[in-house]
């Protein structure tokens, strides 16, 4: 039974000065969720000239996973960065999405569109069911029991040999066809990744902005308080958390569709806490944090292929600078820099 | 029959280690209230460490005890110039800082000792023991045996001596404690100390059974906090049932049901816990609803 | 008609009774004052009417109505709003979406509309709401800024704002007024009058006595959980119980 609420006082009996439309419009947070919106549009026109820089397929196809881990990590940092609860599951949810599209298409000749809203709503429910117990209880059970849902995740991925391939892994995976047009390559399924990542984006940004996004950051900020404000703190983390699911299914179900190949070891715990370090070092809570996350997800192994034993080290490492000295991360660095000029200008003033 | 005895019997040696591992997990929860994500690498570090001093041509006996000492050198340095840094140390920000300390450890092993498997001899030999009609592997005593003397040890340490009693406090009351003039931070050292050596310990005495690997820690660890989880976190005693019964549970369903998702049992284990009983077999504290 | 009415609610924190089967109510539309030395369960109660602490026994009813068995969240929706003494604001948003998170209980958007964008004329009446408390309380030109950084009596206002957001019929303050700098107490109470004058029922928890004298028609002196007296604050004030309690027991001879 739903509360009814008791007749309410009229605005207009409490005192206090309406704000002219222009004061209201520099410090109002639509406005500034607007901007935000401006700034990704602008952003993915500019992503949109990578395939006429992008010399050879290969450089293409970094383009199509940095969107891909996007939608990993983006998701990610709503449940983390303005949820503050720890998920151990990305890389789960990630590989059941993939699992889930790819096999209903491959042993069972489901179209790939199909299957990759099928994914995507899987994780979801999966999320559902993960954090309807773990999620009622205070402090990090979440972080125990998505630890704990991966590794399930990841021993059915590879022992369920009839259906996901096992350890060889999943192949054959027909690619989407989007209005009978084939997106078998990657110069035409970077256009799917490109745009379903910017709507990701442009949908945190309006979320983030509304009663549910300030209701999630609320809870993160104070439980208590939040529930004496009306929010039911359970139910936000929830959406936020099933949320996040979606986002990392959908990724998956698109990097099945795209790579036409899947294997356990992508999927695994391993890769949901690089996952965390990503979020941590582009930005907890930050907007921007994730694009930063995501580049360095797809660019420093690149970078470090040569020395590819590095590579934990530096992911490692980064993260404890970042938590330790730049707790805004990558994102934060204008703050950063305006904070250390205004510093400068002050002592030069008093020299 | 005989089959089962078996598996109870290699059961009860790999849960033996999960409960060293719990162990680890319990001492860092009750000072910090964060989860240690790199009680598993320091096992593996001190398997690796100590099967390269061994192979260094060193007496084995030293081998583990420079083993134990550089895995505790470790975690006393993580936490002096890493996790007293942090400003608010808060039971997330501790825990996100482990994980960074655990992907740190793991490349460092990988990078230093390689990632070849390593080995270390039976302490006895492997020369399998007859007892009725098994047929059992030295090592296991010595197993069981180091795991029940270092239960007995800790239990003595946080109850009869003076600098356990003070850690119980600082975990229980920081502020009181803090008044009493008991210092939390050094509190703080000595678990992240205590559960290295532990986890450094376990890692050396089931590496003749199993070998390690620069990439065994995680799984391990994580075994090892189910463990502590099925036992109530926070709680020694439920440290050891909860390994044992870990370890007896994970080895009859290998055996008797299907080997293929053994290493599931583990997580399902802990899954079914959380929801069912998130305070463990024998936590009492009522866990906070929201 | 009782705004709040509490029937024998008792709270327990390991043996220890800090609200001991304590019964009162607060006539709709008046002010009522809390006070008690220091540890006599005045926090312990708020958290209890508001749903944070769940009593042992008793009852707690909101406008006739009984909220024992609801979720903090759940008698929010029923026009309650409180403020808390040590401080539980959002450090990481701006002053003015605090506010307007704590006029969440009045507008209606959930995940779905939000995600969609169609939440734009509900967050641009909350703006307006917010903006409005936040310049009643003269913290409008904070609005942008972290409420993080807000210095403590700031911070106590910001407090305030937020707790008007919601429209409440039943507003809890506890110690407004404690920590913030004289020249902005009358200030407060003043605010606290208006927001009363226009029909919100208070509850306040302070221990400035000449505020309390001044606010409060009816005050309720508490004392190790229990009630030791109730009624107009001249009458309370004479009483031999009361000035024991504050100072002694000495004092009644004096």
């Amino acid at each position: 039974m739903k509360p009814q609420p008791l007749p309410a006082v009229p605005d207009s009996k409490l005192g206090g000065t309406a704000p002219s439309a222009a004061r209201a419009a520099r410090f109002s947070p639509s406005a500034q969720s607007r901007q935000r919106i401006r700034f990704v549009g602008l952003a993915w026109l500019l992503f949109a000239a990578w395939p006429l820089v992008a010399g050879n397929d290969y450089i293409l196809s970094l383009g199509i996973f940095f969107f891909i881990n996007l939608l990993l990590i983006g998701g990610l940092n709503l449940v983390m960065g303005f949820g503050g609860q720890i998920s151990l599951c990305q890389a789960g949810f990630y590989g059941l999405g993939a699992y889930v599209s790819g096999v209903l298409a491959v042993k069972y000749g489901v179209p790939p569109l199909l299957g990759v809203l099928v994914a995507t709503a899987g994780a979801a429910l999966s999320a559902l069911c993960i954090g309807l117990p773990a999620l009622r209880l205070r402090g990090d059970y979440l972080a125990m029991a998505t630890l704990g849902f991966n590794a399930i995740l990841s021993v059915l991925f590879s022992e369920l040999v009839s259906l996901t391939g096992g350890p060889n892994g999943l192949a054959n995976i027909p690619p989407v066809s989007l209005a009978g047009f084939k997106l078998d390559i990657a110069s035409r399924f970077f256009w799917l990744a490109w745009g379903v990542s910017g709507l990701m984006m442009v949908m945190l940004s309006l979320l983030l902005s509304s009663r549910a996004g300030r209701a999630l950051r609320a809870v993160a900020g104070s439980e208590i308080a939040s529930g004496s404000m009306g929010i039911d703190p359970f139910r936000s983390k929830l959406a936020a958390f099933m949320f996040s699911a979606a986002c990392a299914g959908l990724a998956g179900a698109l990097y099945a569709h795209f790579n036409q190949y899947a294997s356990p070891e992508t999927f695994s715990f391993a890769t949901s806490v690089l996952l965390v370090v990503m979020v941590a070092l582009g930005g907890w809570g930050r907007y921007w944090g994730p694009l930063f996350g995501a580049v360095v997800f797809t660019a420093v192994p690149e970078l470090l292929r040569k020395f590819q034993d590095a590579e934990l080290l530096v992911f490692g490492a980064g993260m404890i600078v970042v938590l330790l000295y730049l707790p805004t991360g990558i994102a934060g660095f204008g703050t950063y820099l305006q904070a250390g000029l205004a510093r400068l200008r002050a002592s030069r003033r008093a020299s | 029959m005989e089959q089962v005895a078996n598996l109870l019997l290699s059961g009860l040696s790999s849960g033996s280690v999960y409960a060293l591992v719990a162990l680890g997990f319990n001492v860092i929860f009750k000072s910090t209230g964060a989860i240690n994500f790199a009680q598993g690498e320091w096992v593996m570090m001190g398997g690796m460490v100590a099967a390269t001093s061994y192979a260094a041509h060193w007496p084995l006996g030293l081998a583990i005890l420079c083993a134990v000492l550089a895995v505790v050198m470790v975690a006393l340095l993580s936490e002096r110039l890493i996790l007293r840094r942090i400003k608010k140390p808060t039971a997330l920000a501790v825990t996100l800082m482990m994980i960074a300390i655990a992907i740190c450890s793991k490349s460092l092993v990988m990078l230093l000792l390689g990632k070849n498997p390593a080995n270390l001899p039976g302490f006895s030999g492997s020369e399998p023991v007859l007892w009725f009609n098994l047929r059992i592997h030295p090592q296991t005593f010595w197993i069981v045996g180091i795991t029940c003397l270092v239960m007995l040890a800790t239990h003595w340490f946080f109850e009869r001596t003076v600098l356990g009693r003070a850690m119980r406090a600082v975990a229980a009351q920081p502020e009181a404690a803090a008044l009493c003039g008991i210092e939390p931070r050094m509190a703080m050292a000595l678990s992240f100390g205590l559960a290295a050596g532990v986890g450094a310990l376990a890692g050396t005495i089931i590496t003749p059974l199993t070998l390690t690997s620069f990439d065994h820690g995680t799984v391990l660890g994580f075994k090892g906090f189910s463990a502590a989880m099925l036992g109530g976190l926070g709680s020694l005693p439920g440290a050891l049932i909860g390994g044992v019964a870990l370890g007896t549970l994970e080895a009859l369903a290998g055996g008797l049901i299907s080997s293929h998702f053994k290493d599931a049992v583990a997580f399902v284990a802990l899954l079914l816990t959380l929801f069912l009983r998130p305070t463990g077999i024998l936590g009492r504290g009522a866990v906070e609803k929201v | 008609m009782a705004s709040l009415e509490l029937a024998g609610v008792t709270v327990t924190f390991g043996g220890l009774r800090a609200v001991d089967a304590l019964s009162f109510s607060v006539t709709s539309g008046s002010i009522k004052g809390i006070i008690g030395p220091n540890g006599a369960g005045k926090t312990t109660l708020f958290n209890a009417i508001s749903g944070i602490t769940a009593p042992e026994s008793g009852r707690v009813l909101l406008g006739g109505r009984d909220v024992t068995a609801l979720r903090p969240f759940q008698r929010a929706a029923l026009g309650l709003s409180r403020t808390f003494q040590n401080l539980q604001i959002f450090g990481d948003m701006s002053v003015l979406e605090n506010v307007m998170v704590g006029a969440h209980p009045r507008l209606h958007s959930g995940w779905l509309a939000g995600l969609t964008g169609r939440t734009r004329d509900e967050d641009q009446r909350a703006e307006e709401v917010a903006f409005q408390k936040l310049s009643m309380l003269g913290l409008e030109t904070r609005a942008a800024d972290l409420a993080g950084s807000l210095g403590f009596a700031d911070a106590k206002l910001l407090e305030i704002a937020r707790a008007l957001a919601s429209e409440p019929q039943l507003l809890l303050l506890d110690e407004p007024i404690a920590g913030v700098p004289p020249a902005d107490q009358a200030r407060i109470a003043d605010i606290i009058r208006e927001v009363n004058g226009a029909g919100v029922t208070i509850v306040l928890v302070e221990h400035n006595m000449r505020v309390v004298m001044n606010l409060c028609a009816d005050i309720l002196v508490m004392n190790y959980g229990a009630r030791l007296a109730e009624g107009e604050p001249a009458v309370v004030a004479r009483d031999p119980d009361v000035i024991a309690a504050y100072l002694g027991p000495e004092a009644r001879h004096a």
